[in-house]
This record gives C-alpha cells, sequence and structure tokens, in this order.
C-alpha cells in the first residue's frame, strides 16, 4: 500500500470506531430485545406520517419562496447583489436551535407549537440550499435561448414552464430532494417550535431516549428512520435521473442584466426587498428580545451573561459558552487532521484512498440524533462508560463535521499541480515534507475555512449534543434548548442572548469559510 | 414592412449609434454592412424586443412596436450562436413557435416536415440538438425562425464561425430557402461577399447612421 493511502487510515479507524461501532450496537439492539414491540402500536407510524408529509411541505414551500429571489440573483446585477447574496445565505448557516428560537419570538403566540411554524422555519432555513442549488445552473442558461422562446411567440410564464424549468429540473430536483433530507430528519427547529404536540421521528427518538429512558424503542426508531433514509437516496439516484433528464449547459461567460434595464425592474426590486424583510426579521426578533424582559426594555439578560451569576432554575451561561469554545477547539483539531489526511488519501491514495474518501462521506447519512444514541448504546458502562466523559461531545462534533472538512478540502487538493510535489522529490524533500512544504502551504486558505467550518458546526450542532451532554455541563444550544423549555420571562431573554451570541460566533466562523471557499 | 427611425444605441456608456434610420419594404432582403462592434447586434435586438432603444421608433407592417414585448412582434431571428434549445429534439425545437400558437399536432408535424424538407434535414425530426454538426444546427435554426412566417426574419452573422467549404454551401442554401419564402430579412453581417449573395440590397451602417469611432 502506497504511503499516501496509508494517511486514509486514521479517518477511516475513527469513523469505524465512532460511527461503525454505534450502528452495529444499534441494529444488535433492536434485533436483541423486545424493543420492536413499538412498533406494533399506532404511536411510531402517526409520528412517521407527520414527519414525511410536513418535510414533503416544507420542501414545496422553501422551493416557492426560494425561487423568485434565486431568479433575480441569478439574473440580475445591481448595487449590494452580492451583499443580499450572503445575507440570504447566513440563514443556513446559523444553528437550528436559534433559527427556532428565533421564530419562537417572531411568530405570534396562535402559530406557535403547530405545523406552520415548523413549515414556516424549515422553508426559512433552507432558502439558502436553492440559492446555491438552482442558481449555480440558473445563472449558466444561456439567456438567448429565453430571447429566442420569446421570438417565436413564447410570453414569460410560457418561456418559464418550456424553457427555463425544464433546464433547471435536474437542480431543482437536486435541491428538494436535500432540502427534504434535511426537513425529514431536522431536530433542533421541531423540538423548539413543535413542542409537546408535534413530534417528528428524530424528536421523538431524543424524547425517547432523554426523557423515558426508553433506549430500546429509541434505538429501533432511530435503525427504522436510518433505512428508510437510505432507501429515499437509493431511489433518488437510481430512478431520479429517469424521471428528470438532465441535459449538460456549456460553460458561458455568466450574463446579468442592470436591474434597472430589466424589463420589469420593480417586480425584481420587490422581490429582493421582500426576500431581506423576510430573511432578516427573525434575526432582528432575537436581538430585540435579548433586550426585552416581558413586555419592558432591559439589559438583565446580557448583564447575567457576564455576572456569571445563575439565576434559579436557569443554567450557567459563561460555562455554557466556555463549554461550547472548548469543545470546538477539540473538535475542530480532531476534524481538520483527520479530514486533511482524509482528503490527501482520496486525492493521491488510487483505489484505497478513495474508499477513505467515501467511507468519510457515511456520517451524512446517518442523522446526529442517531449517532449520540449509538454512542449511548455502545460506549456504556460495559465499554468504558466513554458515553459519560466529556470529551465524547467534541468526538461526536468531529464525526459530524469530518465529511465536509473532506468534501471542502479534496476539490483544493485537486488543483495543486504533481510537478511541484515531483520538483519537491527530486530536491531532497521527504514524502512529509513534501506535504507540509507543498500539499499543506498552497491549501492553507482552504484549511482555514475548513476550520472555520468545523467550528461553526460544532458550536451549532444540537443532535448529538443534546443526548450526550452532561447536565452542569451544556454546550450553548443545549442551554438554550432547557432555557427554551421553562416558563419565567427572565429566561425565555437569557435564552435569546444566548441565542445571539451562538449566531454571532458563528457567523465569525462562516466568515472564514467563506475565505476558504474562495481560494479554490 | 420594417421601418425604424432616429434610432439610439448606448453599450458602457457610449453611443454605439445615433439618428439610424432604415426602411425595409415587403419582402426585400437586404444586408447591413459593419464593422465587429458597431453594433449591428444590437440593432437586431432593438428591433426584435430583446433591448430597448436609448431614442427612435420600430415599425412593423405600419404598427408601431416600440414598447411592445419581444413575443408579440411577430419577429423571427437567427441567433449567431444558434440558441436551439438543448432539452428538446430538432423537431420539438423547429415546432416550438406552431406549439406557442396551439396548432393542432398533425398540422404542426406537417409544418415541421416542410421546413426540415427545405432546409435540407429530412430525417432528423428525432435527432437530439447537441449531437448536430454546426452547418445541421445552422440549418435547424433557420428552419425554427421561419416556420412561424414572421413578418420580419433578422439574421445575426448566421454564417460565422462555419469552414469555407460549409459556409459556400449554407450561403447557397440560404439564399435559396430565403427567395423561397419571400420573408422580410434584415442580415447584418462584416463579410461583403455574404451581404451581396444573400441580399436584394446591401447598406452600410455609416451611410444609414451617425456610428460612434470605436
Amino acid at each position: 500500500m502506497g504511503w499516501a493511502a496509508l494517511t486514509g487510515l486514521p479517518g477511516v479507524a475513527w469513523l469505524a470506531l465512532f460511527v461503525g461501532v454505534p450502528v452495529v450496537a444499534l441494529v444488535v439492539r433492536v434485533v436483541d430485545t423486545d424493543s420492536l414491540r413499538v412498533m406494533r402500536t399506532s404511536v411510531p407510524w402517526r409520528i412517521g406520517w407527520f414527519t414525511l408529509w410536513q418535510a414533503v411541505l416544507s420542501a414545496v414551500t422553501t422551493l416557492v419562496v426560494a425561487l423568485p429571489v434565486t431568479w433575480v440573483l441569478a439574473r440580475h446585477d445591481f448595487r449590494m447583489r452580492r451583499t443580499v447574496r450572503a445575507i440570504v445565505v447566513s440563514g443556513f448557516l446559523l444553528p437550528s436551535v436559534v433559527v427556532g428560537t428565533a421564530f419562537v419570538g417572531l411568530l405570534p403566540e396562535g402559530l406557535q407549537r403547530t405545523w406552520i411554524a415548523i413549515v414556516v422555519a424549515h422553508a426559512w432555513f433552507n432558502v439558502a440550499v436553492v440559492l446555491r442549488v438552482v442558481g449555480a445552473r440558473w445563472e449558466r442558461i444561456d439567456t438567448g435561448l429565453t430571447d429566442a422562446a420569446a421570438l417565436l411567440g413564447a410570453a414569460p410564464l410560457r418561456r418559464m414552464r418550456t424553457v427555463t424549468l425544464p433546464l433547471l429540473a435536474p437542480s431543482l430536483a437536486a435541491a428538494t430532494s436535500v432540502v427534504f433530507l434535511f426537513c425529514f430528519t431536522s431536530y433542533g427547529i421541531v423540538r423548539l417550535l413543535g413542542g409537546p404536540g408535534r413530534v417528528t421521528i428524530e424528536s421523538d427518538i431524543a424524547l425517547r431516549a432523554l426523557q423515558i429512558g426508553d433506549i430500546g424503542s429509541a434505538a429501533v426508531l432511530a435503525v427504522a428512520q436510518a433505512v428508510f433514509l437510505v432507501g429515499v437516496a437509493a431511489l433518488s439516484t437510481t430512478i431520479g435521473p429517469r424521471i428528470v433528464r438532465g441535459v449538460a449547459l456549456p460553460r458561458i461567460a455568466v450574463r446579468r442584466i442592470r436591474i434597472g434595464a430589466a424589463h420589469r425592474p420593480w417586480t425584481a426590486r420587490t422581490i429582493v426587498a421582500s426576500t431581506l424583510v423576510v430573511v432578516c426579521a427573525p434575526l432582528v426578533t432575537l436581538v430585540v428580545g435579548s433586550l426585552r424582559v416581558g413586555s419592558a426594555w432591559s439589559l438583565a439578560g446580557w448583564r447575567s451573561l457576564f455576572s456569571g451569576d445563575p439565576l434559579r432554575g436557569s443554567v450557567d451561561v459563561i460555562a455554557a459558552v466556555s463549554t461550547s469554545v472548548r469543545v470546538a477547539l477539540v473538535a475542530l483539531v480532531i476534524a481538520l487532521v483527520l479530514g486533511a489526511f482524509t482528503a490527501f488519501a482520496a486525492v493521491h491514495g488510487g483505489r484505497r484512498g478513495r474508499f477513505a474518501d467515501t467511507v468519510a462521506l457515511v456520517p451524512l447519512a446517518i442523522s446526529p440524533v442517531t449517532v449520540g444514541l449509538g454512542i449511548i448504546v455502545a460506549f456504556g458502562p460495559n465499554a468504558g462508560n466513554l458515553r459519560a466523559s466529556w470529551w465524547i461531545v467534541p468526538i461526536a462534533h468531529s464525526l459530524v463535521a469530518l465529511p465536509l472538512v473532506v468534501r471542502l478540502l479534496v476539490p483544493v487538493l485537486r488543483t495543486v499541480p504533481s510537478g511541484l510535489r515531483d520538483a519537491a522529490a527530486t530536491l531532497g524533500a521527504s514524502p512529509w515534507r513534501r506535504l507540509r512544504t507543498v500539499d499543506v502551504a498552497l491549501a492553507r486558505r482552504a484549511l482555514a475555512g475548513a476550520g472555520g467550518l468545523v467550528v461553526a458546526v460544532s458550536v451549532g450542532e444540537f443532535g448529538a449534543s443534546s443526548l450526550l451532554t452532561r447536565r452542569g455541563a451544556e454546550t450553548i444550544p443545549v442551554a438554550i434548548a432547557r432555557l427554551m423549555a421553562r416558563t419565567g420571562d427572565v429566561l425565555r431573554t437569557q435564552a435569546f442572548v444566548l441565542s445571539t451570541v451562538l449566531a454571532v460566533l458563528c457567523i465569525a466562523a462562516m466568515i472564514l469559510v467563506e475565505r476558504g471557499d474562495a481560494a479554490r | 414592412m420594417l421601418h425604424v427611425e432616429s434610432l439610439r444605441a448606448r453599450h458602457d456608456g457610449r453611443d454605439l449609434f445615433t439618428n439610424l434610420a432604415l426602411h425595409i419594404a415587403t419582402g426585400e432582403r437586404v444586408a447591413l454592412l459593419g464593422p465587429s462592434g458597431s453594433g449591428k447586434t444590437t440593432l437586431l435586438r432593438i428591433i426584435a424586443g430583446l433591448e430597448a432603444a436609448e431614442a427612435g421608433r420600430v415599425f412593423i407592417n405600419s404598427r408601431d412596436v416600440t414598447d411592445v414585448a419581444p413575443h408579440a412582434r411577430g419577429v423571427g431571428m437567427v441567433f449567431q450562436d444558434n440558441q436551439l434549445f438543448p432539452h428538446l429534439d430538432v423537431a420539438a425545437n423547429v415546432g416550438y413557435g406552431e406549439a406557442v400558437r396551439r396548432l393542432p399536432r398533425a398540422e404542426r408535424e406537417k409544418v415541421v416536415a416542410e421546413m426540415l424538407e427545405l432546409v435540407g434535414l429530412r430525417g432528423f425530426a428525432g435527432r437530439d440538438v447537441t449531437t448536430l454538426s454546426g452547418g445541421e444546427a445552422k440549418r435547424v435554426a433557420l428552419a425554427r425562425a421561419l416556420a412561424p412566417q414572421p413578418a420580419v426574419l433578422l439574421l445575426d452573422e448566421p454564417l460565422t464561425g462555419l469552414d469555407v467549404e460549409l459556409h459556400d454551401r449554407l450561403l447557397a442554401d440560404v439564399r435559396t430557402v430565403l427567395a423561397t419564402r419571400k420573408t422580410t430579412t434584415l442580415h447584418v453581417t462584416h463579410d461583403p461577399a455574404e451581404a451581396a449573395a444573400i441580399a436584394d440590397r446591401v447598406v452600410l451602417l455609416a451611410d444609414v447612421a451617425n456610428v460612434a469611432r470605436p
């Protein structure tokens, strides 16, 4: 085995230990106990049905909300275009708990704890997915094609239906299925906005494991959900391309018209303005909420952040921030080192390296709550009680972040000319030195970007953390969820304060990612 | 017929041309000659309604269409880079305009067959347009533009980028097709030989407008 392929080993070993073993433990648990009884009751089927239809409705709503602004940004040029795009995309970068908290503040009482709240928040959260996936293809559709259709007599709606939408079809299908999967396994938003009455499979798994202590039926639901999701993914890759025939679009110079010169400038301007209002409203609500206690303006929430004097029934805010930062730093080291090695193996390690690359994708297919549950089952008292250790939270975060790091680094490493490494070798550089002075040096910005991504993922991670965090050592998202679950104006204000802090942390980390992305 | 008057166009903050006036009689084929970058394509896009002029008016069959949307002007155009719909086959491309007009399927198929015959592409109906050669794609683009019987046909450097042999063969065929259909045609090109071969009358852009020095 070449040494380049060997660099893929640590990542594979890490995933085998902390994803493979827990998944096997879950399956064994399902087969081994009488947990399957739960499937003979109507409860999981009712929850499964709700999970399915809310995910379908959320995906369709996201598409309807996102397409107009995607059209404007793909086809029009105006001052602040990049800023508007960054603002719209930023929604997706926020942790789900922050989004959930913001919508609790924004939506009227009557809408909270309803499916409408969940669908609205899902659509808000996922607009960025459509913007990125569909927008990238829309820009590449030559405007000459719609011009040609117009000159053949097609009015705007018909041009959209017969030319633009068929050419967008592959990206529409891809974006819709990604949004569907996100909404199907969505956890933070459902926990905060659904309340006890509106439960999805993912939140029910956590509920059973955390509050009822029924690990067996939680394992059954986790395995059932994983099987369903793998089935959906398999269907979409086999049957999907047959239903949606994708046409390869030629590479063209992207042409956008000045918004003032467009046929309907006010349509485009209205879409941009209303999108900005919709995107910013929850964020503004968050900040305003952090400055109000009940109906009065107050800095009490922010003061408690700095005073280190937790209120009765509250959480120690400073401790939560410090835990999150420490957890993120450990996750950063693990995910970045393993991710860089795996990406190097994927690019230079031949068949074995590509195997490591594929293995690194596995955590994407398993929901964070399932990862957490698997760890609880696999690493209990009989296995060193690792699940009770502080280290298990950053380990879980590294699993969630690893595939993203690898995906970010692989394309960058591919662009490093192999001649440079050969030149370094002829100058006497050892393989390790070549890695350090050529690959790492040239991928520096991308590594910084990947680092930002790990930090953003870690500080916002809620699914695995909610199962693995010990009382008294909460991360920020877990602390927010605890505060939001209780009654009392001051506690709610503290939740808004923590959410604002978390949003700022994530945005700061993601600015690093954008810079790394620009390095590609 | 096509009539434009006092047309002014700008690009990147400078005037391309001002005070452009042009009149083409019904059934007449006119070639407009001008160097690259002089605003010939912009003129066609203004006539088609794809771009707005800074000033001036466009008339088609005596109707002022200056503020009419492109799909309602009755103008056909063959683009320099064809712009065939990549997701539709040859027949669906050629029949697109007829489908928009909701022509019954049988009639549409008849028109498509006639047009393919006219441009020498019999048997190409089911072909994927992304597999066509440069010359074949150009013929499909011409057939597609002619099928709805436009009041005015605009040709934007239609033979650019073809090799010499293909260029000459296609030139002869385009001339024959246009003569057969008697379509009012404005053909812009920078090639004087091509202009003379296709058109009844050749005009220089500099003779019909005040042209900015590039």
